[in-house]
């Protein structure tokens, strides 16, 4: 999955820290979420667009296989 | 922190602190073992009480309650979750490679008799690989029936 989180939070001006803490998530997920290394869960990226006020497929777009991690 | 912090750091004192008497007191074969209790109960204990006093002093309730905050997001944290399924998968692997190596090599030793007990040590390892396949095999069985 393709996703622009790093753009939607830094366009928010917060810090990785600060919103994994938002998303009570440690800011390594945060990380790995925005460079593509790891899919978050459904509830996750819920909790992604909610915080963010937008759907879903607003954010998060399909890239390949729907393994939860890259190989 | 909690009361029961507090009791629970007495409790390992005073097992500690039974420990040293009874190791002073007595002369026993397990000397040394409740030498080492009385070590691991005292200093761990001694530790768990100054913990407990230490964060329930008002100046440091604040602190303390972003640490719990933190414990809390980093047990829970779906990524580490996820990888700390996979080191036990790894784990569990490994676990099989070298019980099963083990076998080999202790039936090696044992029958080249450079090893005096290699036949109990050949049944240990062939029975810890053997319980590790069940176990994964029953673990793996529950799982899905409570998916299904």
């Amino acid at each position: 999955m393709k996703n622009n989180v790093e753009a939607l939070r830094r366009a928010r001006g917060l810090s990785q820290e600060a919103f994994a803490r938002a998303l009570r998530v440690s800011r390594q997920t945060v990380s790995s979420i925005e460079n593509g290394k790891y899919n978050p869960s459904l509830e996750l990226a819920f909790a992604i667009a909610a915080f963010f006020e937008l759907r879903i497929e607003e954010i998060f777009a399909p890239e390949g296989s729907g393994n939860n991690e890259k190989e | 922190m909690k009361r029961s912090n507090l009791i629970v750091g007495i409790v390992y004192f005073l097992i500690g602190a039974a420990c040293l008497a009874a190791a002073k007191l007595t002369e026993t074969r397990l000397e040394s073992l409740l030498w080492g209790f009385s070590g691991a109960g005292l200093c761990s204990g001694t530790v768990v009480i100054c913990r407990y006093f230490y964060w329930n002093a008002p100046s440091n309730r604040e602190e303390y309650a972003e640490r719990l905050e933190n414990e809390r997001i980093e047990l829970h944290d779906e990524l580490k979750q996820h990888l700390r399924d996979r080191a036990g998968r790894y784990a569990y692997l490994m676990g099989l490679c070298v019980s099963s190596v083990s076998i080999m090599v202790f039936a090696v030793l044992g029958m080249l008799e450079l090893v005096p007990e290699g036949k109990i040590l050949m049944l240990y390892a062939g029975g810890y690989m053997i319980m590790q396949l069940v176990a994964g095999w029953v673990f793996f069985r529950k799982l899905l029936e409570k998916y299904q």
